[in-house]
């Protein structure tokens, strides 16, 4: 059995295509190796997956975890110190990077007033109200990130992987389609996310010509199979959403020779 | 002529949304595109996972008016088709409804998803 290795640093969305999706207790989809089992049952897909803050937040030469976060023991889910700080990424010698600019679109970070680091917060209603107060006290909340600033820093992020090994790499962008959504006129809703979105995978597909990575489009993927079938919410999907998005990592990985056998 | 503004149904697998933030008072004057509110919308119970489906939706007039009452504060939950506010087409429209008398029908609105500025980080995505 030949083994493709894929390291998979983003959140809901690479997680619940490639790896699985849980829902009410139950799986509803089973990643990648569904697929792969029906097209190449000789190949298997390892798919180590990290949980991303941020691009400009990857952990990759930022050092050590803050002291003063450390003895905090804070409730961040998902987003441990580790995975902000001291990301594997570079230490998994994979085969294919699969990355999302979901992130990007909504985490706002904040940065250490004195010691200037930064340092993404999530949950903060769950928190307990002296950690409340000694965030607001201690750091600034930055601004979101513009999606030039964001494509910045992929390509920064993109130098660093390429600068230690050369896997193919994979950037999801996102469906710009949010069920419920009913606009008149743009007026009050300047900021609407799905306009955010739309911005955001503009600049991917410059970005991504430039740096010669694949884009795995999301948007697309979910707007050709009618995103109302498929989309829940903004960011889920049902179990056949999650298999476009699996099946749109599946034929960019055969187009790049990856399941040649 | 009295208006209505009701909770919207985003989404087929909508019941019920919660009042996340009210952005007009009694006595403003409405624009289009004046935004009204933010309804914070959990679909959890019915596709509970580890990164919850929440959503927060802003509403903003798409027509003139006067706001006269709001009936919700942040924070409450009101099922879909649910009065939220009232508002008069005209400021010299009467003040109070006689008993029985129901607004003549919804006030039209635009709506769309939002990055909101409170908690914003728990209402977006997560991870595993």
């Amino acid at each position: 059995m030949r083994r493709l290795k894929l390291f998979a640093k983003g959140n809901v969305d690479v997680h619940d295509s490639l790896i699985y999706s849980r829902v009410n207790g139950r799986i509803q989809w089973n990643g990648l190796n569904t697929l792969l089992a029906e097209s190449h049952p000789g190949l298997v897909a390892r798919v180590r997956h990290e949980p991303c803050a941020r691009w400009d937040l990857t952990g990759i030469g930022l050092g050590e975890i803050p002291d003063e976060l450390i003895t905090r023991a804070l409730p961040l889910g998902s987003f441990a110190l580790e995975t902000q700080y001291q990301s594997q990424l570079l230490e998994h010698d994979a085969d294919v990077v699969v990355l999302s600019i979901q992130s990007d679109i909504t985490n706002r970070l904040w940065r250490h007033r004195r010691d200037g680091y930064q340092f993404f917060a999530p949950a903060l209603e769950e928190w307990r109200p002296q950690d409340r107060i000694w965030l607001e006290e201690n750091f600034s909340q930055l601004n979101r990130t513009s999606p030039e600033a964001a494509m910045n820093n992929l390509s920064s992020l993109v130098s660093k992987i390429r600068a230690r090994s050369n896997p193919s790499i994979l950037v999801y962008n996102t469906s710009a389609v949010v069920p419920g959504e009913a606009i008149v006129t743009y007026r009050g809703l300047e900021d609407a996310l799905s306009t955010r979105i739309r911005a955001f995978n503009l600049a991917l597909i410059e970005t991504a010509a430039t740096l010669d990575v694949s884009v795995v489009d999301v948007d697309h993927a979910i707007a050709r199979a009618g995103a109302d079938r498929v989309k829940l919410d903004t960011w889920h999907y049902i179990r056949d959403g999650y298999r476009l998005l699996a099946a749109e990592v599946v034929r960019i990985l055969e187009a790049l020779g990856h399941l040649d056998t | 002529m009295i208006l209505r503004l009701q909770m919207p149904k985003f989404g087929e697998e909508m019941r019920d949304g919660t009042i996340h933030r009210l952005l007009a008072s009694p006595g403003a004057r409405l624009d289009r595109g004046t935004p009204l509110l933010e309804v914070r919308v959990d679909l959890s119970a019915i596709a509970e996972q580890n990164c919850s489906p929440i959503s927060i939706f802003r509403v903003v007039a798409a027509e003139s008016g006067w706001l006269r009452t709001v009936q919700v504060t942040e924070g409450d939950r009101r099922s879909v088709g649910g009065t939220l506010a009232t508002i008069a087409e005209r400021p010299d429209d009467q003040q109070e409804l006689d008993e029985g008398e129901v607004p003549t029908r919804p006030l039209r609105v635009s709506v769309a998803t939002v990055l909101s500025g409170r908690h914003e980080n728990s209402s977006g995505i997560g991870a595993k």
